[in-house]
């Protein structure tokens, strides 16, 4: 006999425990790349560009920024070329938001899969920033091609970090989207504030902007915010500039405290999911 | 530790109106600052869909899980594939567990054949390789591979269904639970739907089935679950279950008029209603039954149908009789205002038992406008009927009048031929 067959669940009015729900989670682990794959495909599928609207996002984010920040408000960049500067802010920007909106929406917009069958609930929006990731690759490697156009060299410790700044960056954006699908899903009305919470993010952070222009008494609170750190250290992986640890490690440590506590609180609410929708 | 597949002790599920189950933040935060006040809202209402229930399912069991609607067994359905968590009590279940309690959930209309049968079987819990290795199998089964590479929003409802039910049927748990869904497609693919089932039953593998048809029930199941308002009346081999079902489908009484104001903007029903033999008379399969419905026509409707379903205790079709399908040509334009149709059922049609009068109004090939309401339901005895002579029985639904021509003198003499 198939030895998961001995397996034995116990279903009742509690929530799953976290070291029941990780056996589900693996067995479930190819539905992650399915439901990855599925928004992909049903995204770009019969649309003529394809793939090729991953980059027209923040490409034309960063045009915009550009002209109204760089062209008329004259922005500080310390000499680094505004476009470039800008890009890196707008790439991370768009993984995030795009991220984080789709996958607090992902619970929602499932609600007649939740209704009908049991899968770990975690799995929606966590394979819908599975998803935004191919869309930051794509990003990645535009960038990169930028970069070496315009003569800028990454050095060996650039290189060594940029996988762990993806890597917290994805972190942040799930752990955002896990807490986002779980509210939402309870409370409708925050459906509702999601875009505004993401309009004042773009703002927040340095985007169109170099952290080195807020005022020092502010710049506390901006460090909080993970995407922060992230661009910032972007940016000093592109230009080959040197890393601020303390700012990086920061971002890192806040994301995946934020996953934990979004990861605790999704498991708690999982267990109630279908018939709260 | 029992050697049961499903153990449910003492489950109850509760559900709470939705007003009061999906919180807004205003309601949360009011409920922080006083414990009352939400209390009070979730008092109010509650609707107990299970209550108290215990049993245990051994392996290799099909059990068929029988009600009225709103008994219970949706529910049950959700509890034991881990839709949803009980209110109280305890689920035990081993080994792997697969729903259905919906063909084609989570197909996504954009993908195509081949993406949607990863999709949906990924959702059902199987692995990517486990697909890779039926999808063949499942491709024949759906006998829809010509269109494979077709996004499904492009196919028709029969080959959405069996693509659908093919993926499910090719899911190999432990338990597969199964709601109502061998209702899908055609006659030929149903057969084959049930047999698929059937195999499993035979290799040991656990099933729990609804379904209203309990033909289906009764030649699936070795055992059935009888709920009603979310308790189990009786449980056990399917044959005295079932029976006891219904019994208390026929004693549930005849309902010889319904008066109601259903429909849309066009047409509404108003009255459906027995009109001979009168009231107070046992009805007799001697007699014939008069029917009315009275239709009330708002705007003016061509292609109207008056469709009249009717069905055994078991809620199983038997015959259909529509208006107006006898003519050809154009059909009748009404204009507003109230008519009266009536319908006569001859003498000698039904054999004695209860059956359900359905009526069903629609407009040719566009809408639906009711869909059963106003039903009536009528139970026949067969005192003055046919066979009366040697009282015989049988279980069929019709003792039509049908005229026998016996030869009373022999065609053949074989006595003559004897002595010959």
């Amino acid at each position: 006999m198939d030895p998961r067959a001995e397996q034995e669940i116990v279903i009742d009015a509690r929530p799953l425990s976290p070291w029941r729900l990780m056996p589900d989670l693996y067995r479930y682990r190819d539905l992650l790349f399915v439901i990855a794959q599925r928004e992909i495909q049903v995204r770009y599928t019969q649309t003529t560009l394809g793939v090729v609207w991953a980059l027209i996002q923040p490409l034309g984010n960063m045009l915009l920024a550009w002209f109204v920040f760089g062209k008329i408000a004259k922005l500080n960049t310390e000499n680094l070329p505004y476009p470039l500067f800008c890009l890196m802010g707008t790439q991370v920007w768009t993984f995030f938001s795009g991220g984080f909106s789709n996958s607090s929406q992902s619970i929602l917009s499932h609600s007649n899969i939740i209704g009908k069958l049991y899968f770990p609930r975690l799995i929606l929006p966590l394979g819908v920033v599975v998803a935004a990731v191919m869309d930051l690759m794509i990003g990645m490697a535009f960038l990169t091609l930028c970069l070496l156009w315009f003569g800028y060299l990454p050095t060996w410790e650039g290189l060594f970090t940029l996988p762990f700044l993806i890597l917290g960056l994805v972190i942040f954006t799930s752990g955002a989207g896990i807490l986002g699908a779980a509210l939402c899903s309870r409370f409708r009305d925050l459906r509702h504030v999601i875009p505004f919470l993401i309009q004042i993010g773009f703002f927040a952070t340095p985007i169109v902007y170099s952290s080195k222009l807020i005022p020092e008494a502010y710049r506390l609170i901006f460090m909080w915010n993970p995407l922060c750190g992230y661009i910032e250290t972007l940016r000093a992986i592109g230009f080959g500039l040197p890393i601020s640890w303390p700012l990086f490690l920061g971002a890192f440590w806040i994301s995946v405290s934020m996953w934990t506590v979004a990861a605790f609180i999704f498991q708690r609410m999982e267990h109630t999911m279908a018939d709260s929708l | 530790m029992s050697s049961s597949v499903i153990t449910l002790d003492s489950v109850s599920k509760i559900y709470r109106p939705k007003s009061t189950n999906f919180q807004t933040l205003r309601q949360s935060a009011m409920a922080f600052f006083s414990r009352k006040k939400v209390q009070q809202l979730e008092q109010m209402g509650e609707v107990v869909a299970l209550q108290n229930v215990s049993l245990k399912i051994e392996p290799g069991e099909i059990v068929g899980i029988i009600g009225k609607n709103g008994a219970g067994k949706s529910t049950m359905l959700k509890l034991l594939s881990r839709v949803s968590p009980p209110t109280e009590g305890t689920i035990r279940l081993k080994g792997r567990v697969g729903a259905l309690l919906e063909v084609g959930t989570g197909f996504h209309p954009e993908l195509t054949g081949r993406q949607n049968i990863f999709l949906n079987g990924t959702l059902l819990g199987m692995r990517k390789h486990e697909i890779q290795a039926r999808f063949d199998e499942i491709v024949d089964f759906s006998e829809v591979r010509s269109f494979l590479d077709l996004p499904v929003k492009f196919y028709s409802s029969g080959m959405y269904m069996r693509l659908a039910f093919a993926v499910a049927a090719h899911l190999e748990p432990e338990i597969l639970i199964i709601d109502e869904i061998l209702a899908v497609g055609d006659a030929a693919f149903q057969q084959k739907c049930l047999k698929k089932v059937k195999e499993r039953g035979g290799l040991g593998g656990t099933i729990i089935f609804v379904s209203h048809n309990l033909d289906v029930v009764t030649s699936l199941c070795s055992r059935a679950i009888y709920l009603d308002r979310g308790e189990v009346v009786a449980d056990g081999p399917v044959a005295p279950v079932v029976n006891r079902y219904l019994e208390t489908l026929e004693f549930s009484g005849d309902k010889k008029l319904w008066e109601g104001n259903e429909g849309d903007d066009q047409v509404r029903l108003l009255r459906t209603e027995l009109l001979s033999p009168a009231e107070g008379v046992t009805l007799d399969t001697a007699d014939s039954l008069r029917m009315r419905f009275e239709i009330e026509i708002l705007r003016p409707a061509t292609g109207l149908i008056l469709d009249l379903g009717v069905y055994s205790a078991a809620e199983r079709m038997l015959a259909y009789s529509a208006f107006d399908d006898r003519e050809i040509g154009p059909a009748t334009e009404f204009e507003p205002g109230r008519y009266a149709w009536d319908l006569e059922i001859p003498a000698h049609t039904f054999a004695s038992g209860s059956y359900l009068f359905r009526p069903t109004l629609s407009i040719a090939n566009r809408k639906m406008i009711t869909d059963g309401l106003g039903a009536l339901r009528l139970t026949l005895v067969n005192a003055r009927g046919l066979g009366r002579r040697y009282l015989t029985s049988h279980d069929g639904v019709f003792r039509p009048a049908w005229s026998w021509r016996p030869s009373l003198q022999p065609v053949i003499d074989l006595t003559e031929k004897k002595t010959a």
